[in-house]
């Protein structure tokens, strides 16, 4: 009666409910809409986790429903909103401490574009395998890794400019 | 420079409050719609003959209420001791109810006492599905002193709970029957809806003048409910065990070390399981600190004293009770 399938792709939401919604947010920056994101994505998983390939991970088929469920909400609800390198400058606030490099290289990471943005914290972040990434991307293994590497590039860039 | 530096931050973005509440109502929602309960065993059908009379127990296991009768089911319960038939008091609840058939075979506890059922029955019929196994202390025909009235209370407080609990699921299935239709809801849709109410109960323990009895009430329509009350009794004082006398006078601190210690392993060992506190959920504010008095507990057949959690107490609700052999009980 169990459906086996079913209770582990319940236990995976469960359990990764967290790591979409900070993917969401990567996405959509703002808590409301990621919230939206990762209610379609739980929906989406529930309703089709018929069609969970024996090879994929849970975790990583749910991954993929999310970056496809972010996109698409983007795309919805695509206002006029600049690209990031377009932003308009933030309002600089004095800080009160260095921030440790961490948190620098998390800020760069937030600010790269959405493909490899999602590259990045997918390997680094969720500690997926390439494999897995470059089927949740929908891409091949070539192109993760050269995402990868231009991300490794332009977070590098970014830092230098702002020191 | 490392991107993976930046980790820990990315691990720190706050999660909105509501986020698991929406989830926990989509699951349930989606199980619902699928006629599963929340333990995600499927709700069974009145179409469906097999499944008449389950044990939702444990959540696990579906025993066919045939085989549950049968020698498997008697063997477990009398395993303990051999067993004295004795005639059952059965008092039904009401007069419809079909009234389980036979005597039940009752362990022996020592010569001390006997836990009876006193309660017995199977009813599936219109709103509910009743599985009924009340038990009662007995004392009786022993040459030992024993505490009556002590007896007398655990046994009226048990009748309590039982009564309570069967009377409050009724209530509540009324009242989700009444808005069901007062939203709309049409007979077609209602179907075969049903509630599940399952009393029964365990002998943990019985040695010498101890008994450690557990006794399970559980409930289930939308989503199941269950829970459990422990008597651990030395029926010749006429006293509640507790966890101060079993393990004597730093069980605080022996049982928050071993919970503490027993949780690490358990996560080291599957990583899907989860506590609140621990691992990804270091910040849950609702992680375990200490026992108390009211901890749940009873002594297991080796004489070890297990504490009891229940779901949603100290780790999510899919993790469901969770027990923690703590030590030897000093008996």
């Amino acid at each position: 009666m169990k459906d086996e399938m079913y209770e582990q792709v319940v236990s995976c939401i469960i359990q990764e409910q967290n790591s979409l919604y900070r993917l969401a947010l990567s996405y959509t920056k703002d808590r409301d809409s990621a919230m939206d994101v990762v209610q379609n994505t739980v929906l989406k998983a529930l309703e089709s986790y018929g069609s969970i390939r024996k090879a994929a991970t849970a975790r990583a088929w749910l991954f993929s429903i999310a970056v496809h469920e972010s996109i698409r909400y983007l795309n919805k609800n695509r206002r006029e909103l600049p690209s990031n390198e377009e932003l308009p400058e933030q309002i600089y606030v004095e800080q009160a401490y260095e921030p440790d490099d961490g948190e620098t290289v998390y800020e760069s990471v937030m600010k790269l574009p959405d493909d490899m943005r999602t590259v990045v914290i997918l390997r680094y972040y969720e500690e997926l395998s390439l494999k897995e990434i470059a089927e949740i991307t929908n891409t091949n293994l070539n192109t993760v890794k050269y995402r990868l590497y231009a991300a490794q590039k332009r977070i590098e860039k970014m830092i230098k400019e702002e020191l | 420079m490392r991107i993976e530096d930046g980790k820990k931050h990315y691990e720190d973005i706050e999660i909105p409050n509501e986020l698991s509440s929406m989830v926990s109502g989509l699951i349930e929602k989606d199980r619902t719609k699928r006629g599963l309960y929340d333990d995600g065993r499927a709700k069974p059908s009145l179409d469906d003959g097999k499944l008449q009379g389950t044990d939702i127990r444990d959540g696990q296991t579906i025993i066919d209420l045939k085989k549950r009768k049968g020698a498997l089911y008697m063997m477990k319960r009398t395993a303990a001791a051999a067993a004295a038939v004795l005639a059952v008091f059965t008092l039904g609840l009401n007069t419809s109810e079909a009234f389980a058939e036979g005597a039940a075979s009752l362990p022996v506890i020592g010569q001390i006492a006997r836990v009876l059922t006193v309660r017995s029955y199977h009813v599936n019929e219109g709103d509910y599905r009743i599985d009924m196994e009340m038990p009662a202390v007995d004392t009786a025909g022993t040459s030992v002193q024993t505490d009556t009235d002590f007896t007398a209370l655990v046994n009226s407080q048990i009748e309590k709970i039982v009564d309570d609990y069967t009377a409050q699921a009724k209530t509540e299935f009324q009242e989700y029957k009444e808005a069901f239709f007062a939203t709309g809801g049409t007979e077609a849709e209602w179907a075969d809806r049903q509630m599940d109410i399952n009393v029964d109960y365990e002998v943990k323990y019985q040695q010498g003048t101890v008994l450690s009895l557990e006794l399970m009430t559980s409930k289930s329509w939308v989503s199941s409910q269950e829970e459990r009350h422990y008597y651990n009794l030395d029926l010749v004082t006429g006293q509640e065990l507790s966890l101060n006398q079993l393990l004597g006078e730093n069980w605080k601190e022996l049982c928050n070390a071993e919970i503490d210690k027993q949780i690490k392993e358990q996560l080291a060992d599957d990583p899907g399981l989860s506590y609140f506190g621990y691992g990804d959920n270091e910040l849950s504010d609702a992680k375990f600190s200490s026992v108390t008095e009211d901890t749940d507990f009873y002594i297991n057949a080796d004489g070890q004293v297990v504490l009891v959690f229940p779901k949603y107490d100290i780790a999510p609700g899919y993790m469901g009770f969770r027990e923690f052999a703590v030590g030897k009980a000093n008996l």
